[in-house]
């Protein structure tokens, strides 16, 4: 009977079809390349599946989780890195494949993830945790993190084009700063090519500096939350629309906000520009594009007082455990290896600066990490103040500074703007 | 089992595959997303509470969504009217005998082929890196300007890189149907002395509306729906003057964690599209030519 052939055969194509939609759900196998099988394969093996971003460290990563089911042969580690990270992890918890392993920021970000978050407050590791990155992951009392580094940024400059134009020291003040540009400018040196066609270079990290600045930048988020104080109140609100001037005057100018993160690091690696705002993650960009170059950073004064002078410093990052996890021991044991080995994979291999107080910078970091050091030693740090902004306002108020660049805004518009966003997502 | 029967489970089975990708996919994430506008949840929490129809009422007031909304309606006319022009007169032109016909057309849809994000960063560079030294070289004062750092240009440079991805594919489908037209009744109305214009206008024109109810209909919804290229060309910039539909209700979803008021934008800009194409497919129907 041919027509029941036919009938047959389309069964088997939407068998085939629908088991093709189902393969996914199989265990995939690591590609980090788990080729030893352990003499006791009988044992069920346990399956931890880590999810994070920062995709420059990835190979580095996938790495780690190579050794790591080497020395652990009952684990499988599947370590995926996504540059779309906030939807991935999103998607994943949605559709019940949740990560046991994953990165959150500090703050408003972790307070939003922490019912989800297992107490980390007892573990062993916990008690080297550097002081200054215990705040961003503590919730409620509960420690929800391992911090995975330090960063920091500031103006990163060419030391040779700075000795080029004559200058000597770098800048701790306003007035200063605007001298080092002035000098440049008379050599013929153009300043910055700054990346505001990215939000979080202008609307994050050079907008963090006047909320960072204040005396207690917690209390000062906590005000304008509950209504008590406004942005206006901000003190050095005013010093930093004078470096964001200065960003444009001695550079771009209106066309700043068409200049991408990678026309900013590529100017500034070939000699292009004096100064970036940018942070020590350029490291590896920069080599890659020049590496004899001779540079350092320093922080960005928004006062006449050079003891004001302060750079932001923060944790990009902390590696949380969900809560829900089968394997929420295993979890916590690969927290506890990861710190361990914390010198030979976060410094030495991810080239991180570390956030735990028995682990050391090498000068294989590189001068910017150096730099960054010499700030934390002396104590003069700043926080990551925009982790207290209210989730999503980052992307808001770069729109409204951008249009300030565009000369579509006036310095009081945008205030009263973001003043408005802030307000509409703290009734929210 | 009857003939009747039979035929009915050969038919059944043969739609069974795409109606249920249609239903995991599109329609239950659809329903779920209805619902979810009535809800309040930031895509984390675990415990969903109800908004009733506040979601909505908000919607009314917010700047963004209206600002989006007036981008994409600007998008959207500008984009239909130059896809169909430039894919009609490209139709046109490689339906005529030329040598190189069939190089051509295969040069002009190729740009289809590649992804709308990868499109997005090659065209990136272009206007970054190859413009200002166009502008250098020629000293032309259009090409000196940084494109992406001021709206109306920004605007025109997602008009352009989307009308040079789409036209090749709308050109295939006019060319389809210039190929079916028939010769005789052209032929039939030069021998009537009827010019190359009034060829085109009333015998060409009038036979491949069918054609073009169908690249209306698809310039229509691609262009309200666009997503991927302002997501890598422009990310929405300058100052969110470029923020399509769809990226405003993503960011909302996913940035801003306001996942159930991005439903309801969803809601709302799902019927607003339905409406649309709904009238535009209707009238356009009603004016095609039976042959």
């Amino acid at each position: 009977m041919k027509k029941w052939f036919a009938t047959m055969m389309v069964c088997v194509l939407l068998v085939v079809s629908l088991a093709a939609c189902a393969g996914k759900a199989e265990p995939k196998q690591s590609d980090a390349g788990d080729t030893k099988k352990a003499p006791a394969a009988k044992e069920e093996k346990v399956m931890l599946k880590l999810l994070q971003f920062k995709i420059e460290i990835t190979d580095k990563v996938k790495a780690m989780a190579a050794d790591y089911m080497v020395e652990n042969p009952h684990v499988i580690l599947d370590a995926q890195v996504s540059s779309d990270y906030d939807t991935l992890l999103k998607t994943r918890f949605a559709s019940g494949d949740a990560p046991d392993i994953f990165f959150t920021k500090a703050f408003s970000e972790i307070t939003d993830w922490s019912d989800k978050l297992a107490d980390l407050s007892n573990e062993s590791w916990m008690s080297k945790v550097s002081p200054s990155a215990l705040q961003g992951m503590t919730v409620e009392g509960k420690k929800l993190g391992f911090p995975v580094a330090f960063e920091g940024y500031g103006f990163i400059y060419n030391k040779d084009l700075f000795a080029q134009a004559g200058i000597d020291n770098v800048p701790t003040t306003l007035s200063e700063l605007k001298e080092v540009n002035e000098k440049l400018k008379a050599a013929g040196i153009s300043s910055y090519s700054e990346g505001y066609k990215e939000w979080w270079v202008l609307g994050q990290h050079l907008y963090n500096l006047p909320f960072a600045y204040e005396k207690d930048p917690a209390a000062t988020a906590d005000k304008i939350n509950k209504g008590e104080a406004k942005v206006q109140d901000v003190v050095n609100m005013d010093g930093f629309f004078n470096v964001l001037d200065m960003t444009l005057d001695y550079g771009k100018g209106v066309e700043s906000i068409g200049v991408s993160y990678d026309n900013q690091v590529s100017d500034f690696s070939t000699g292009k520009t004096a100064m970036m705002q940018q942070g020590v993650w350029t490291i590896d960009s920069i080599m890659k594009i020049n590496k004899d170059i001779n540079m350092g950073m320093f922080a960005i004064p928004l006062t006449e007082n050079s003891e004001d002078t302060r750079l932001p410093v923060g944790v990009p990052a902390y590696y949380v455990l969900n809560k829900d996890s089968k394997n929420l021991e295993e979890a916590k044991k690969f927290l506890n290896w990861l710190h361990e080995n914390g010198q030979k994979y976060l410094v030495d291999s991810f080239k991180l600066i570390p956030a735990f107080t028995d682990l050391e910078t090498t000068p294989e970091l590189g001068p910017l990490a150096a730099d960054l050091n010499s700030y934390v030693t002396k104590d003069q740090t700043i926080p990551w103040a925009h982790s207290f902004w209210p989730t999503g306002a980052n992307r808001e108020f770069a729109k409204q500074l951008q249009a300030y660049v565009g000369n579509q805004m006036t310095k009081e518009e945008v205030l009263t703007e973001v003043q408005k966003i802030w307000s509409e997502r703290v009734s929210k | 089992m009857t003939v009747k029967t039979r035929r009915l489970l050969t038919y059944a089975l043969f739609v069974a595959p795409a109606l249920i990708f249609f239903t995991i996919v599109i329609f239950i994430p659809f329903l779920r997303a209805i619902l979810f506008s009535f809800q309040d949840w930031n895509g984390i929490s675990s415990d969903i509470g109800w908004a009733g129809t506040s979601n909505y009422t908000r919607l009314i007031s917010d700047k963004g969504f209206i600002k989006s909304f007036d981008f994409t309606v600007k998008f959207v006319i500008t984009t239909t009217i130059l896809l169909n022009v430039v894919a009609l007169a490209l139709a046109l032109i490689l339906n005529l005998a030329l040598k190189t016909r069939n190089i051509l057309r295969t040069a002009f849809f190729l740009p289809y082929v590649i992804g709308g994000v990868i499109i997005g960063f090659i065209w990136q560079f272009i206007i970054g890196g190859l413009f200002p030294e166009i502008g250098a070289a020629t000293g032309w004062a259009i090409f000196q300007k940084s494109w992406l750092s001021y709206p109306e240009y920004s605007f025109w440079a997602l008009v352009i890189v989307t009308v040079w991805h789409s036209a090749g594919y709308f050109m295939i489908i006019y060319l389809a149907a210039l190929q079916g037209v028939p010769k005789d009744m052209l032929e039939a109305a030069e021998i009537d002395g009827a010019g190359w214009v009034n060829r085109f206008w009333h015998v060409t024109l009038p036979l491949i509306r069918p054609a073009m109810t169908i690249n209306l209909f698809l310039a229509i919804s691609n262009g309200f729906k666009g997503f991927d290229l302002n997501f890598a060309l422009t990310k929405g910039g300058p100052f969110g003057t470029t923020e399509s539909l769809a990226l405003h209700i993503y960011l909302e979803a996913f940035t801003k964690n306001l996942f159930t008021y991005a439903s309801a934008k969803a809601v709302i800009f799902f019927l607003i599209l339905a409406g649309i194409t709904l009238v535009q497919v209707a009238v356009m129907k009603r004016r095609e030519v039976e042959m």
